[in-house]
């Protein structure tokens, strides 16, 4: 497995997609602190170019990593069925569960570093061209993380359950949408009809992270559990993401590699 | 006795509706070359394929090294090379660092192997130029790289002479045989160019519709194989009794088509032509017939279809 991880180090970093993700996504995000900024120049009495503003925007919007999380699978996983990569390594004896699980773990590291680069790229950018509110903001966001990482690790294992199983990105990218967007929503509308069926809506990572609510005034965070919300949050996660992970590797183990 | 590398007892591979390997059994040993001769489509691909891990069997079992559970084939395949199909690398590494993920995956000790791998094989100097750059001889070169860069004990070759130059597959003809004789790397080579497998294999195995028809050495390829004086006459019984007992020849055969095939004497037709006279037998016609690694598998695969 250490030698698969060192090889899977050696590719990402030579990879121009590895950067540019990081780098896209950065941009993006300063930017906005740009805008702010350059508006705040010109209008004085304009009262957003703060960092409580810049920050609250990045953690009310974390619907939004859920989908730059499937494209960070996709980078790592890098069309290793289309390119017919595999059977190098099965060839040669590496079992089918380090590829699947080596695969999972580097791509969670990435998504990690990425996630820390970009949102420390947009919170220094802030502190240094915007007004600063004070510290409250960034402990808001490291709440909505904490909360956030467990659901967003579920969007990885799924993602990368279905790069694994389908043998074209478009049906991966599709059925991981299906699974972690359109599935939440269409329970969500069923369990207006159905008790069971809302009880089940009701954990999925979608609506988990859509229950998050935000007192924007008050610097505090309302989970969907009032007691042990995080503990819950972070049991749902992991729980629904097993099922995934369980799921995909079941596949890929019997699956024909060419 | 020599160690037996590779073998399959009763190798099944089914899809939902096809065949695609039956009931194949085979046995190679250390130090062979073992041409594996088919159609597209004969199951040649599949089969390599259930040996390397690729896919699993139905039915049948596979011993690699003599290792036949799950753990331990995958265990003994780090000690073969293969080039499965096409060769398949990441299109925006180069050569030198597809080499080099792989080695670092495999644990192969020492980065020097790369670069001696990568000149044994002719691509010493792609620099900086990306696999997706690579002409199709290239990139067959790259994949004979990768399966030469652990010392393997057993080579499995699908068709790698696809999209080599003539100069291409004549050295990779002679760097196989080098392997072979100096290393005494076994090696199982797949190809539906038959004679290029002729050069090479001291084995065959003969495989269409999934089934072994045929498996024999490459001296008993060319006894059976052999050339022979094939003989048109008016009297076929005559002519094989003058045979018999003018000659003391039975190393004959009677073709069903009602010629003769003679083994013997292909240097002295006129002698034969002169018996035939003689002793008032026609002659229609005499030549010297030489069947080819093709014609004998066509002949097996013809045959057995027709059967």
């Amino acid at each position: 497995m250490l030698n698969y991880l060192k090889s899977e180090f050696y590719r990402i970093l030579r990879s121009r997609a590895t950067y540019l993700f990081i780098a896209v996504c950065s941009v993006l995000l300063l930017s906005s602190n740009i805008v702010l900024a350059l508006v705040k120049r010109s209008d004085e009495t304009f009262t957003y170019a703060n960092t409580a503003f810049s920050i609250a925007n990045v953690y009310t919007s974390f619907g939004f990593v859920f989908i730059l999380c499937i494209m960070v699978t996709g980078i790592i996983f890098n069309n290793e069925n289309s390119n017919h990569t595999f059977k190098n390594c099965v060839s040669y004896g590496i079992t089918r569960g380090t590829i699947y699980f080596g695969k999972l773990i580097i791509q969670i590291m990435y998504a990690i570093v990425a996630f820390l680069v970009i949102i420390g790229v947009h919170v220094a950018s802030a502190y240094l061209l915007l007004d600063n509110s004070g510290p409250k903001e960034l402990d808001m966001l490291f709440q909505v993380s904490l909360a956030a990482i467990p659901l967003l690790l579920f969007v990885i294992a799924v993602a990368n359950c279905f790069y694994f199983i389908m043998e074209g990105t478009g049906g991966a990218v599709a059925a991981t949408c299906g699974v972690i967007l359109a599935l939440p929503i269409i329970s969500g509308f069923l369990g207006m009809k159905f008790e069971l069926i809302r009880k089940f809506a009701d954990i999925l990572p979608w609506n988990l992270l859509s229950s998050i609510n935000y007192d924007l005034g008050g610097h505090t965070v309302k989970l969907f559990w009032s007691t042990n919300g995080y503990q819950n949050y972070w049991i749902a996660g992991m729980l629904q993401m097993i099922v995934f992970v369980v799921l995909g590797y079941s596949f890929f183990a019997k699956k024909e590699i060419k | 006795m020599r160690e037996t590398i590779l073998s399959a007892k009763n190798l099944t591979k089914r899809y939902a509706n096809v065949t695609a390997v039956e009931g194949i059994n085979m046995e190679l040993k250390q130090g062979e070359i073992y041409g594996l001769v088919g159609k597209n489509g004969a199951g040649k691909t599949t089969f390599l394929r259930l040996v390397t891990g690729q896919t699993y069997e139905t039915d049948g079992e596979i011993s690699l090294f003599g290792a036949n559970t799950k753990g331990a084939l995958n265990q003994q395949r780090r000690r073969i090379g293969a080039i499965i199909e096409m060769p398949s690398f990441f299109p925006y590494l180069t050569a030198e660092q597809n080499l080099e993920y792989y080695r670092i995956q495999r644990g192969i000790p020492g980065q020097k192997c790369v670069s001696e791998v990568l000149n044994e094989v002719g691509l010493a100097n792609t620099g900086n130029k990306k696999y997706r750059s690579f002409s199709l001889g290239m990139k067959q070169r790259l994949g004979l790289a990768l399966a030469l860069m652990n010392k393997p004990e057993l080579l499995l070759l699908d068709e790698p002479i696809n999209g080599l130059d003539p100069f291409g597959i004549v050295e990779l003809r002679n760097l196989l045989l080098k392997l072979n004789r100096e290393k005494n790397i076994t090696i199982l080579i797949s190809s539906h160019i038959l004679s290029e497998l002729t050069n090479l294999a001291t084995y065959f195995g003969f495989i269409d519709n999934g089934r072994m028809l045929r498996q024999l050495s490459s001296e008993e390829l060319s006894k059976e194989s052999n050339k022979y004086m094939e003989i048109k006459v008016d009297k076929v019984e005559a002519m094989a009794a003058l045979l018999e007992t003018k000659l003391g020849c039975t190393s004959y055969k009677i073709t069903p088509e009602y010629d003769i095939h003679l083994y013997d004497y292909l240097d002295q037709p006129s002698k034969i032509s002169h018996l035939a006279v003689s002793n008032g037998i026609g002659l229609n016609s005499i030549s010297v017939k030489d069947i080819n690694l093709e014609s004998y598998f066509i002949q097996l695969v013809g045959g057995k279809s027709n059967a």
